[in-house]
């Protein structure tokens, strides 16, 4: 049975983790979906800008009885400040998702703060906050062809993606924004990062608006507006580097959570009985993402190479599907997990989850969990040691005498207050490291309470022992959370940080992943989703993969 | 200003752990004042009257007597002792009839209401008391504090009884409505802004400075600009 195969051993490795794609289940596509069928309304209250595309702009969003607002802050910058890197301390534009509707005294507060990102402060009112840049090659090309009246060749927008990219996305209590407990409890967005995603989406739709703005003031009397589409094959870029790791680490129940509930969905899924018009659906996603992995640009040399083991399995899997009759989904999926790479094995279950959507509709609005830890005060050493051994052997493998297995750290850095990685042996400031290690941590602890009295409770053995405190509350903690932890040492050389970020990004619903290096890399949301304008329930979902001819 | 829950946690945490608390340690303290500045009791000014006396020694050790139900803090805070000690009661408590414990030399006791309020969700309720009075009541929806309890006493003893029942309401110096935090979250948490410097200024010891090396290769990102 999958069930079997999709425990935690099975997906919570760095590899495995760093092959996951978007799904039914993200936090993009299921945002989307609310937006539509909850009947949200969106609509532009100012548009203040200059012949250059520089002022303000402010959404109004209605759910239910509530208003939101979505302020964007557009300003001239020197091509000499343009960075994507989060030290960064001036962008292209500057956004914030506010709870209610903005008058002017707010929004004169939001103008002095917004702009200056992490440098300003923000009010528990406040949603979300987030930058974006130009993509300056794409951006002045889209506004060439427009003003000239042509639209813009797709295989030109396809090399680059999107007309803004974000460099952070920042919500749940960061820099003064409404904590997410207070966010889930008095607003529409009762999901994880469901606010960010919508801010996302909206600043997509101003990314087009802007344009096309620009486009008009330069030549009024021969600009066009973008094709459907065109630009329906627009996402919106993002920069992500190092600070999405921790994150995993830290918020161990919620990993588990989304990890749950999309191998629930899953379970559900394939034990049915495949049908024939069923299959032949399936073969048609899995060529749209055969299709989607040979139009997705990257230069990066892992990736390259990867993608192109994945185009190849993938061939292979969906020749295999035509000539074999299986009576079972779960029959297709071991084939996969048996003869193809990660990817394809992913690309497997996501497009299967993609035919039965009402298998997944109701896990994709429960992602949220709650994170306490517990000490378990009368456990005793004895059950703590057996906890161990059963659910951290993967842990206790690691030899840490060796330096590479014990080669890097994680810190905050005191310029930017954001999570970096170090080389111990290589770099100073090693003493503060942050403690993302658990591999390590649980050896240390393990090979401590092996000599002590096994009959203590923990709660006698933590009197004198507090410097065990967060580990033991942790692995107490998470005893029935089998997708919790990454199941791998963090601290080894070999270490490839952004196989976290991938996993992360792939339940925020992000595509078109492009590393940069092992530790930053660029995605794409929303890419190939329709816009507002066009948002109706026959395309709401059908945008996974989305390829160049997608929209014809 | 206003700060949210998240950054008062977060700012706590850091400093606790510039201060040289472990693991774990680090995150009880920090809730511990982060729970008092949610409900406007000062969380960040009780963090720094702890900085002022606290000898940047992470100091822990704790005597168990013969006697299960007396325990020695040898007047260190309890922001160092008392998460170990109210899992240590808590753990008798669960597993024998034992219901009173003695904390002798308890020098901060009120750092022990938030530690005492986790486990109303479990059904364990405290009561802390002195000698002649009742310094605090923990109930299902609220907890009454006598205002004596913020007095930090060196060779203070305190009495601890827990039960596995609400306690009667008591009419206390001041009443916190657990179900309030809800509204002070929607407001944000205004902790006073020099104590807050403060703190910053300790969580600071715990980030690592950057050289030009470690900011190019640890940090990820670039500066493309396609």
């Amino acid at each position: 049975m999958l069930q079997q195969n999709i425990n935690s051993l099975d997906v919570m490795t760095l590899d495995k983790m760093g092959s996951r794609y978007p799904s039914r289940l993200s936090f993009s596509r299921s945002m989307l979906r609310r937006l539509l069928f909850d009947n949200w309304k969106i609509s532009k209250s100012k548009f203040d800008l200059n012949d250059e595309g520089f002022g303000t702009v402010v959404y109004e969003i209605f759910i239910n009885n509530n208003i939101y607002s979505l302020v964007c802050f557009s300003q001239h910058l020197d091509s000499a400040d343009r960075s994507d890197r989060v030290i960064a301390e001036k962008w292209d534009t500057a956004y914030s998702l506010i709870s209610g509707k903005l008058n002017d005294d707010e929004l004169g507060r939001l103008r002095k703060n917004v702009p200056l990102q992490e440098s300003g402060r923000n009010s528990s009112k406040e949603l979300v906050l987030s930058r974006a840049n130009k993509s300056v090659r794409l951006f002045e090309h889209v506004v060439n062809c427009l003003s000239k009246g042509k639209q813009p060749d797709i295989n030109e927008i396809n090399k680059v993606g999107y007309l803004l990219r974000t460099t952070a996305v920042y919500g749940s209590g960061k820099f003064g924004l409404s904590d997410f407990n207070n966010t889930k409890e008095v607003t529409d967005f009762n999901q994880p990062f469901r606010a960010e995603m919508l801010a996302v989406y909206i600043i997509r739709e101003f990314s087009v608006h802007l344009v096309e703005h620009v486009a008009r003031k330069k030549n009024p009397n021969k600009a066009v507006k973008l094709e459907n589409t065109i630009k329906q094959h627009l996402g919106i870029g993002n920069s992500t580097g190092l600070g999405m790791a921790p994150f995993i680490i830290k918020h161990p129940k919620l990993i588990n959570k989304w990890m749950d509930q999309y191998t629930k969905s899953l379970t559900q899924v394939i034990n049915k009985n495949i049908d024939p018009i069923k299959l032949s659906n399936y073969s048609k996603l899995l060529e749209k993402a055969l299709l989607y992995l040979k139009e997705v640009t990257t230069f990066d040399e892992y990736q390259i190479k990867k993608n192109a083991k994945t185009l190849e399995d993938l061939k292979k899997f969906i020749d295999h599907i035509k000539n074999y009759n299986y009576i079972h989904w779960i029959d297709l999926i071991n084939y996969a997990t048996k003869n193809f790479n990660y990817d394809t094995q992913e690309i497997a279950k996501v497009q299967l989850l993609e035919l039965y959507p009402e298998d997944s509709e109701n896990f994709a609005e429960d992602m949220s969990d709650t994170e306490v830890m517990e000490i378990n005060e009368t456990q005793t050493l004895k059950e703590l040691n057996s906890v161990i051994e059963n659910k951290y052997s993967w842990a206790l493998k690691v030899d840490f005498a060796k330096k590479d297995n014990n080669f890097l750290f994680w810190y905050i850095s005191a310029a930017k207050l954001e999570p970096r990685l170090g080389e111990r042996y290589n770099e100073d400031g090693s003493e503060l490291e942050q403690n993302l290690g658990v591999a390590k941590m649980v050896q240390s602890l393990y090979s401590k309470i092996r000599t002590e009295n096994l009959d203590l409770s923990v709660a006698e053995y933590l009197l004198l022992n507090p410097e065990f405190r967060g580990i033991i509350r942790r692995i107490q903690s998470l005893t029935k959370y089998p997708f919790a932890e990454v199941q791998d040492n963090i601290l080894g050389k070999d270490t490839i940080p952004i196989n976290m970020l991938r996993f992360k990004l792939s339940f925020f619903g992000a595509n078109r992943y492009d590393p940069k290096s092992d530790r930053w890399l660029r995605v794409s949301f929303f890419s190939g989703a329709p816009f507002l304008s066009n948002l109706n329930k026959h395309n709401v979902d059908s945008w996974g993969f989305a390829t160049m001819n997608s929209y014809n | 200003m206003s700060y949210s829950y998240y950054e008062v946690y977060t700012n706590a945490q850091r400093a606790f752990s510039g201060l040289g608390f472990p693991y774990g340690a680090d995150e009880d303290a920090a809730y511990i004042i982060t729970w008092f500045e949610l409900y406007n009791l000062k969380g960040i000014d009780l963090f720094c009257s702890f900085i002022e006396t606290n000898d940047e020694q992470y100091n822990y050790k704790i005597n168990l007597f013969k006697n299960e139900r007396v325990i020695d803090l040898n007047n260190k805070s309890n922001l160092i002792t008392g998460p170990g000690v109210i899992d240590y009661i808590v753990s008798i408590f669960n597993t024998s009839n034992v219901s009173e414990f003695s904390l002798i030399n308890c020098y901060d006791p009120i750092f022990l209401i938030p530690l005492l309020s986790r486990y109303i969700k479990k059904d364990i309720y405290g009561k802390i008391l002195n000698d002649n009075e009742i310094l605090c009541v923990v109930n299902k929806e609220k907890i009454s504090i006598n205002k004596k309890l913020f007095k930090k006493k060196i060779n203070n003893t305190i009495k601890i009884i827990l039960s596995n029942t609400p306690n009667r309401n008591q009419k206390l110096d001041i009443d916190i409505n657990l179900i309030d935090s809800k509204k002070y979250l929607s407001v944000g948490l205004s902790p006073n802004q020099i104590s807050w410097d403060k703190v910053a200024a300790l969580a600071f010891k715990s980030y690592v400075p950057e050289s030009e090396e470690s900011r190019s290769k640890g940090a990820g990102g670039g500066d493309a600009n396609d």
